[in-house]
């Protein structure tokens, strides 16, 4: 069952457009939403936790948009995003009364236990927190309620190792039930190589690729070879030729049909590498 | 029931400047006390002056935040209760007023209260210039600090120049609406403007809701 469905969503700003993006995210899952600055990530989660209106298209998670059910939809949604969303003049304690007053799934022991667990002061104002703090404290606020689809843009851009790790951990945890997604938009892909299952690529504004990993994986190839081995048979198969006045690297689509001469080294590509040939082939 | 959840959040952030919420009223009362100006109209315009600055402080463009936009509510609850926190400011401000008033003619007898019609006069001018001043507020954004100070400050300044102007015609004000100027239709007007602010603060919250943040 697919927990979230975008259903050809677009926006249009001046110099930018959003065009036709649809995916569908089923529960239990993680997808890593990618691009490059400007591509357009922030933009589909701000439409999806409808922080702003798309042009055209629509969003349900669990089968309920938004003008349906908006309290159920925006109760079902957990964001966290690359800098704190909470007023800065307040603190812990207003915050969790806050959200015990708007979430009635909200648990204030498990609220205090993640707040105890990563020594938040709770009288201290929020714009007195480092970045950890802010994001420990967006996680404490959306872990401590019963959501359906957790949102990440960028969240753990500029972390210290552990906490990304444990932040990671966290994630991992909140899917095992099979129940709930996470839609996890990073720059730093060696986090989605550990755990995301899906991933969508997007540049400048469109949809390139969307698919498991596994399937990117059994799909694509990274080969490289001499300048000889760069036969017209072969371009059309490859996809992002980097060429040095050593050699080629690019990435191989098995789905092309062309077979690979021997004599060239392939390897299964990163999600970093894959990204960086597709823009490359752009 | 939402709309009360967002007032309390109003009250929440109103409470970072309690020291000012504190020696507002105190000083009030205080100069009332020691001032050679026997006039409680003064007790009425601080205490309102005060109410329309503090209700901006939440609108405070630099401290909106992701958070509140995406509490679980349907859209424009957050204008609304906005609306309704500066309306309970208005009416403690007019409480507190009373309430000084009430202590300040105790010590300084040559204090006479203020005709009711003219108590009610001033809510109701409070009430529109709030109303205004909330619309302006949430459906104007600038990066620009001083700007936005202008805007949050200058209704206040407009309602308490403004009245004084008024209070230094007002014999004349009244002659000329001699046959008007009576109780019930004061209270009418109060009505008015409560109509007004309602449908103001409609009117802001299906602006916004439109809107991307």
């Amino acid at each position: 069952m697919n927990l979230l469905e975008v259903n050809h969503i677009s926006k249009q700003y001046a110099g930018f457009a959003l065009q036709d993006i649809s995916f569908s995210l089923p529960a239990g899952y993680i997808m890593g939403y990618v691009g490059q600055n400007g591509a357009g990530k922030t933009t589909t989660l701000n439409i999806i936790t409808h922080l702003i209106h798309p042009n055209s298209g629509s969003v349900s998670i669990d089968n309920i948009r938004f003008d349906q059910d908006p309290i159920t939809y925006r109760g079902s949604i957990g964001y966290i995003g690359d800098s704190s969303y909470f007023p800065e003049d307040m603190n812990v304690r207003n915050i969790r009364s806050i959200l015990k007053d708007f979430y009635p799934s909200f648990h204030p022991e498990k609220y205090d236990e993640y707040v105890e667990k990563w020594k938040l002061p709770p009288k201290d104002k929020i714009k007195n927190f480092s970045r950890g703090m802010k994001v420990k404290l967006m996680f404490a606020s959306v872990l401590s309620r019963n959501t359906k689809l957790l949102v990440l843009d960028e969240a753990t851009n500029g972390l210290d190792p552990r906490v990304r790790r444990e932040i990671l951990m966290l994630l991992q945890d909140y899917v095992s039930d099979g129940q709930k997604s996470v839609l996890f938009s990073t720059h730093i892909l060696e986090d989605l190589e550990q755990i995301a299952d899906y991933i969508f690529f997007i540049n400048h504004g469109k949809k390139v690729f969307c698919d498991t990993r596994e399937e990117l994986a059994e799909t694509y190839l990274l080969v490289k070879g001499g300048l000889q081995d760069l036969t017209p048979a072969l371009t059309p198969a490859l996809i992002g030729i980097e060429q040095n006045e050593f050699g080629f690297e690019a990435l191989y689509s098995v789905k092309s049909g062309v077979i690979l001469p021997q004599g060239l080294l392939t390897a299964r590509p990163s999600i970093d590498q894959m990204i960086v040939h597709f823009i490359e082939n752009e | 029931m939402k709309l009360l959840k967002f007032v309390k959040i109003d009250f929440i952030r109103l409470k970072t400047n309690r020291s000012l919420l504190v020696l507002w009223p105190l000083s009030i009362l205080i100069i009332m006390l020691f001032s050679g100006k026997a006039n409680t109209l003064f007790v009425y315009l601080y205490c309102l002056f005060g109410g329309i600055i503090f209700s901006t402080i939440p609108l405070d463009s630099h401290s909106s935040s992701g958070f509140l936009k995406m509490l679980p509510s349907k859209e424009g609850d957050d204008v609304r209760g906005h609306f309704l926190f500066s309306f309970c400011l208005l009416l403690l401000s007019m409480l507190f007023a009373l309430a000084a008033t009430q202590a300040v003619t105790l010590y300084r007898p040559e204090f006479s209260a203020l005709p009711a019609k003219q108590v009610l006069l001033l809510f109701s001018l409070s009430v529109l210039i709030t109303a205004l001043q909330n619309l302006i507020l949430c459906t104007f954004r600038s990066n620009n600090v001083q700007a936005m100070q202008m805007l949050r400050m200058g209704p206040a300044f407009l309602f308490y120049f403004g009245t004084l102007v008024v209070a230094d015609h007002l014999p004349k004000i009244q002659h000329f609406f001699a046959g008007w100027f009576q109780l019930r239709n004061v209270c009418l007007l109060l009505l008015i403007c409560f109509l007004f602010y309602c449908i103001i603060a409609q009117f802001s919250a299906v602006l916004i809701s439109r809107r991307d943040d």
